[in-house]
């Protein structure tokens, strides 16, 4: 029990960060970010950390896909009903405005470069990179190096660039 | 100024190098190349910068985690039951294993308990309506529980006759089997099938009827009339 007590003080922020990061829902975040850990319980993996952020990417992954579908009724709900304006300072304005964008370029990439940038931040090494979007060891520098330019192209051109078509989009 | 060396390093190297993931020896390799190469050097720092510039974006997408809530949600067990329900449940679980075991012992040992299950006889499709075979195996073990009682003494028999024609169906294939109970008070009548050929009672015979009545005063009579208690028809 402490080693998971010191595993999950370890792993859990980063977990968390990296979750909201993909999917731009804290509590949703949290929820799986504790869904990993309890299956962590379960498995007991050789390498806990990068299983963790392994099995919370494909959870992600598959909440994303059911939230894309919820959002696009809420985004038509909100059309109809007319969203409500709330005043809000230059300042947070501008902050809202750069969250948006990076959330808007992140959200114009693949799945399999968004995931690679996010868990590299997280400090993974290429090896679990490599696991977790299933390629070679060997290939993820030029893949994390091409993601990271077209996120950066993306951030340059705006929010209303045309999504980056890549091979595993 | 040194040599570059001829041999550049692809761009996987440089970026491994950049994020710290390229192997002693290769990594020293690539180090030492870049002292000696401007082009290789401006692409390297080209790599570590937009590695730098998206670590910044990212940094806009920060949130705050309280750890030890979360733990604690984690570690928390599943919730308890309240401390009441503990022995209630317990004594529950006593109550039932116990009257399961009463069922079971009166059921299988005590003959008032067997008779008392004759009661059910009418509404046991598999003595009354049930295909041949299964009526076969619930007249058998009808017919074996009683035959027991007569020999542990639990039961006098009385009267065994065949066989003669007391349904009217045909030959003269059926019997009458008369026992008293007296520790549970009753007599008990069986007309059956001589179906195996051993002119009395025996477990290959098919159950016709089954009655019982309460003993009279003096023990060991046969009050009249006896209440049915199952017809079948297994012909």
């Amino acid at each position: 029990m402490a080693s998971l007590k010191r595993l999950f003080d370890t792993c859990y922020p980063g977990l968390v960060r990296f979750l909201y990061r993909r999917l731009g829902d804290r509590d949703l975040a949290e929820d799986i970010a504790q869904e990993a850990f309890i299956r962590l319980l379960r498995e007991s993996p050789e390498r806990p950390e990068g299983w963790l952020f392994v099995v919370a990417a494909n959870l992600a992954r598959d909440a994303h896909r059911r939230d894309s579908r919820r959002a696009r009724h809420l985004e038509l709900l909100k059309a109809e009903l007319g969203a409500v304006e709330v005043p809000a300072t230059d300042l947070q304005v501008v902050r809202e405005e750069t969250v948006a964008g990076v959330r808007d370029g992140l959200a114009r990439l693949s799945e399999r470069d968004r995931t690679l940038l996010l868990l590299y931040e997280e400090g993974l090494a290429y090896r679990d990179l490599a696991a977790a979007v299933g390629v070679k060891e060997s290939s993820i520098a030029p893949l994390l190096a091409r993601a990271r330019q077209r996120l950066l192209r993306q951030l340059k051109e705006g929010p209303h660039a045309p999504p980056i078509a890549t091979a595993s989009a | 100024m040194p040599r570059p060396s001829r041999l550049h390093p692809p761009n996987r190297d440089l970026v491994a190098l950049a994020d710290r993931a390229l192997p002693w020896p290769a990594a020293a390799r690539v180090q030492l190349h870049l002292l000696r190469c401007d082009r290789c050097r401006v692409r390297a720092e080209a790599l570590a910068g937009d590695r730098d510039a998206v670590r910044h974006q990212l940094r806009h997408l920060e949130v705050a985690t309280d750890t030890s809530a979360a733990w604690t949600r984690l570690a928390a067990p599943a919730p308890a039951r309240p401390r009441w329900a503990r022995p209630a449940l317990a004594s529950a679980a006593v109550a039932v294993l116990a009257l399961g075991g009463a069922l079971w012992w009166r059921t299988h040992q005590q003959p008032q308990a067997f008779l008392s299950a004759l009661e059910t006889l009418p509404s046991r499709p598999d003595l009354l309506d049930a295909p041949a075979a299964r009526g076969r195996r619930a007249d058998a073990a009808f017919i074996t529980r009683l035959l027991a009682l007569t020999e542990t003494g639990q039961a006098e028999r009385v009267r065994d006759t065949c066989c003669s024609d007391h349904d009217g169906e045909g030959p003269d294939d059926d019997g009458l089997f008369a026992a008293t109970l007296p520790a549970a008070g009753m007599a008990l009548h069986v007309m059956y099938d001589d179906a195996d050929g051993t002119r009395s009672l025996s477990s290959g015979d098919l159950v016709r009827s089954v009655a019982r009545s309460p003993l009279s005063v003096r023990s060991g009579d046969l009050p009249s009339p006896a209440v049915p208690l199952a017809m079948t028809s297994t012909r």
